[in-house]
């Protein structure tokens, strides 16, 4: 009897391992923060496939292929730049914090930029606020595709996967951390935050944006149409994106102070989703979600690409439905088609002594009503 | 919070226009499928398009099947394969 229970437990067990192995193992070789006996954080993306993509895109052509479709990086590190002048640089309204008039001039010995790409970001620095940048990134094409002379200020490349930043950067050391467009393929976002804020000084800024919200809804909604009509049933094409609203809180939960998110939208236009796509890939944003599926048929994707365009129909007496689904309809009057993408800003700081706090609840020795 | 739109040129149109020409007709069979599903049967995928979209909160399997078959057939025809 003794046998036999231990036995069955034993094939139970098996069994369990295996149909978890099916949930979990990358089809690309397990991802390095997983292995059979351990589940790590929820995973979500296949960091190996994305490595690979990322690599080819960046080495076709000779990196031509990659250099035309920066168009969305390139705007978007631009509008991150923006950001990163504003609190130095701002009057003390927006920044009244231990910075006074001396800090203007402040300038960072170094920025590291996790998941740089090729640099979109470290070009924009401008050597008299910025000595160094450290370039941080788990594709080795993207990273060393541009030459150091394309860099105004000093570059530090470092391959490494941006899971993992503890490892190449030691706790308490940095002055400001930025990350352009990279947190997106990120499976433990809340552990990423915790350890951008382990590497950062006291008093050390935390710059981020990272494609979310709404980007890619009309792909996403082409797609999954075309695939309920022409094969009865959806899988994942476009990525789960992380939802704006959460961000504050997973500042917060990480540790962050004086926390600043705003949301920004980039809308581009195509000829048809065909393009879409082939810019998607060159970028190195083709799909990598763990489990999803390889191909999709020729049919389905000729269905999308019509759905896609599908132009907003004459309704004589709309409902509210109908107005719901006209604003969502996609396709321009132009006969391209937009795609939306949507990057969330954040900006932290790591607490420090220095910086102020609210005070103690009841310590208010003005009456509100007074001044009202 | 503030969400700013604005329309940025990615450049595509001018690479729309070059996927017309015949030169890439002969490339990747991929690349023809996406030329013959938006130019040479851009009436039929319109008019799948638009049965999708009228029956846009409620898609089944099929639903547009006459629409597509037509759609299927055109490309069909115009690849010059069956699948």
């Amino acid at each position: 009897m003794n046998v036999i229970t231990s036995r069955s437990l034993t094939k139970a067990r098996l069994l369990r391992t295996q149909t978890r192995g099916y949930a979990t193992i990358s089809s690309s070789g397990p991802s390095p923060s997983l292995t059979t006996h351990t589940l790590g954080p929820f995973q979500v993306f296949d960091r190996e496939t994305k490595r690979k993509q990322r690599d080819t895109a960046a080495h076709k052509n000779g990196g031509a292929s990659s250099r035309t479709v920066e168009y969305v990086r390139d705007e978007i590190a631009d509008r991150m730049m923006e950001r990163l002048e504003v609190p130095l640089l701002s009057p003390p309204p927006l920044r009244p914090f231990q910075y006074s008039f001396q800090d203007i001039k402040r300038k960072f010995s170094t920025i590291v930029d996790l998941g740089s790409g090729s640099g979109h970001f470290a070009k924009l620095l401008d050597p008299s606020t910025t000595r160094k940048c450290i370039m941080i990134d788990s594709s080795h094409g993207a990273l060393h595709r541009d030459p150091d002379s394309e860099f105004e200020v000093e570059v530090e490349r470092i391959h490494a996967d941006e899971e993992n930043l503890l490892q190449v950067i030691n706790p308490n050391t940095q002055e400001a951390i930025v990350s352009c467009l990279s947190l997106h393929w990120v499976n433990d976002l809340p552990g990423i935050l915790i350890q951008i804020k382990e590497a950062l000084q006291p008093d050390g800024l935390f710059l981020g944006a990272m494609f979310g919200g709404e980007t890619l809804f009309e792909l996403r909604t082409a797609l999954q149409l075309a695939e309920v009509d022409r094969e009865g049933g959806i899988s994942p094409h476009v990525s789960p994106m992380t939802d704006t609203r959460d961000v504050t809180n997973l500042l917060g939960r990480a540790g962050f102070t004086l926390l600043t998110v705003d949301i920004d939208e980039v809308k581009v236009a195509y000829p048809s989703m065909w393009e879409l796509m082939d810019d998607l890939r060159d970028m190195g944003e083709s799909n990598a979600v763990l489990g999803r599926r390889h191909i999709i048929h020729r049919d389905t994707l000729a269905a999308a690409s019509a759905i896609y365009k599908g132009q907003p129909t004459f309704i004589p007496h709309p409902t509210f439905a109908d107005i719901a689904y006209l604003v969502e309809l996609h396709g321009n009057e132009d006969g391209t088609i937009p795609a939306t993408f949507q990057v969330i800003f954040m900006i932290g700081w790591k607490p420090a002594p220095t910086q102020p706090k609210p005070l103690e609840r009841g310590s208010g020795k003005t009456n509100l009503k007074d001044v009202l | 919070m503030h969400a700013a739109q604005e329309e940025v040129d990615g450049g595509c149109a001018m690479r729309g226009s070059l996927i017309m020409t015949p030169t890439i007709q002969t490339t990747k069979p991929l690349k023809r499928l996406a030329v013959h599903a938006t130019t040479t049967c851009a009436k039929q995928a319109s008019a799948y398009g638009k049965c999708i979209l009228a029956t846009y909160t409620d898609v089944r399997k099929d639903i547009c099947k006459e629409e597509f078959d037509k759609f299927g057939r055109c490309l069909r025809e115009a690849m010059k394969r069956k699948w």
